[in-house]
């Protein structure tokens, strides 16, 4: 089966241009729309359906940064970066508790703006954590290998972020009700 | 996903919530986190001179199953030599909280987190 950038027709590479992504998707689905093969044989439509899942599959892997860096460490490094591990690495982690506990008063303080403030901060930490997410990949090449190890330990970091926004919106819902 | 009676008597009743001032004298201090669910635990042991556990916290922002899993282990570690503490299984976590198989790693975290906490306690206090 193809890999995400290939049926895509990307190259693969972690920075992509989203309205051609989008734009992409929007040609492709329409390529296998149930439509179009109304009155094909079963096996036409079942054929169809399928690359319905797998665009969609794809298109899923390609637009999270976390998952195209997942699938581009497979790809370059054979690498399974979706593997449940353990980090240990005190400060950062630290980091991330203090912004939980952050939250948390927030949150308990029903402090509507509080929380979309600190959502600002935490996409602003996560931009800067896919810029340099971006920089090891492009130092591919460069009479460089890729720092595989470097690059999964920068993905695991943008993971705690999304969880932390992930959480933001949570308690946002909560608070409207 | 239903929870097991003992994760959610854990996770409404918390044993042991909170913090030990990590540069205190026989604290012991481990984080750990698991990235695919972006969970994030801290367990803190406080350790005699003779190297019994007097006293342990945590603090775990997570799914249920992580929280439960930290406030067994520090329910489990009071009392015990910091040897005895680093040789618990995380396999006994997950069946006395009858964790389900998606859940094990958060036993595991656990785990991970009381050898972190006796490693830095055992760092701190080379004699």
């Amino acid at each position: 089966m193809k890999n995400p950038f290939e049926l895509f027709g990307l190259e693969p590479n972690f920075l992509l241009d989203e309205q051609e992504l989008s734009q992409k998707l929007r040609n492709m689905l329409q390529s296998v729309h149930p439509d179009r093969f109304a009155s094909g044989s079963d096996q036409e439509q079942l054929a169809a359906m399928q690359k319905t899942t797998q665009i969609n599959d794809a298109y899923g892997v390609l637009k999270s940064p976390v998952r195209r860096a997942q699938a581009l460490l497979q790809l370059k490094a054979g690498l399974d970066g979706s593997k449940e591990v353990t980090v240990k690495d005190p400060v950062f982690l630290m980091q991330q508790l203090e912004l939980r506990e952050e939250l948390e008063t927030l949150s308990a303080k029903k402090d509507m703006g509080g929380l979309m403030d600190f959502a600002e901060t935490i996409e602003s930490m996560e931009d800067a954590q896919i810029a340099s997410i971006n920089e090891l990949f492009q130092q591919e090449g460069e009479n460089q290998l890729l720092e595989s190890d470097k690059i999964l330990t920068e993905i695991y970091k943008l993971q705690f972020l999304r969880k932390t926004l992930m959480d933001i919106e949570a308690a946002e819902e909560k608070i409207l009700g | 996903m239903a929870y097991s009676e003992k994760v959610i008597d854990h996770y409404e009743n918390p044993r042991n919530v909170g913090s030990f001032d990590k540069e205190e004298e026989g604290v012991g201090t481990g984080m750990v986190g698991a990235p695919a669910c972006g969970d994030v635990m801290k367990l803190q042991i406080k350790v005699s001179e003779d190297g019994i556990i007097q006293d342990a916290k945590f603090k775990t922002y997570g799914c249920g199953s992580a929280i439960a899993s930290s406030s067994l282990i520090t329910e489990w570690v009071k009392g015990k030599s910091v040897d005895e503490a680093q040789a618990i299984k995380n396999t006994d976590i997950a069946e006395e909280l009858a964790l389900p198989p998606v859940k094990i790693h958060c036993s595991v975290l656990a785990e991970d987190a009381i050898k972190a906490a006796v490693s830095d306690y055992k760092e701190k206090n080379v004699k």
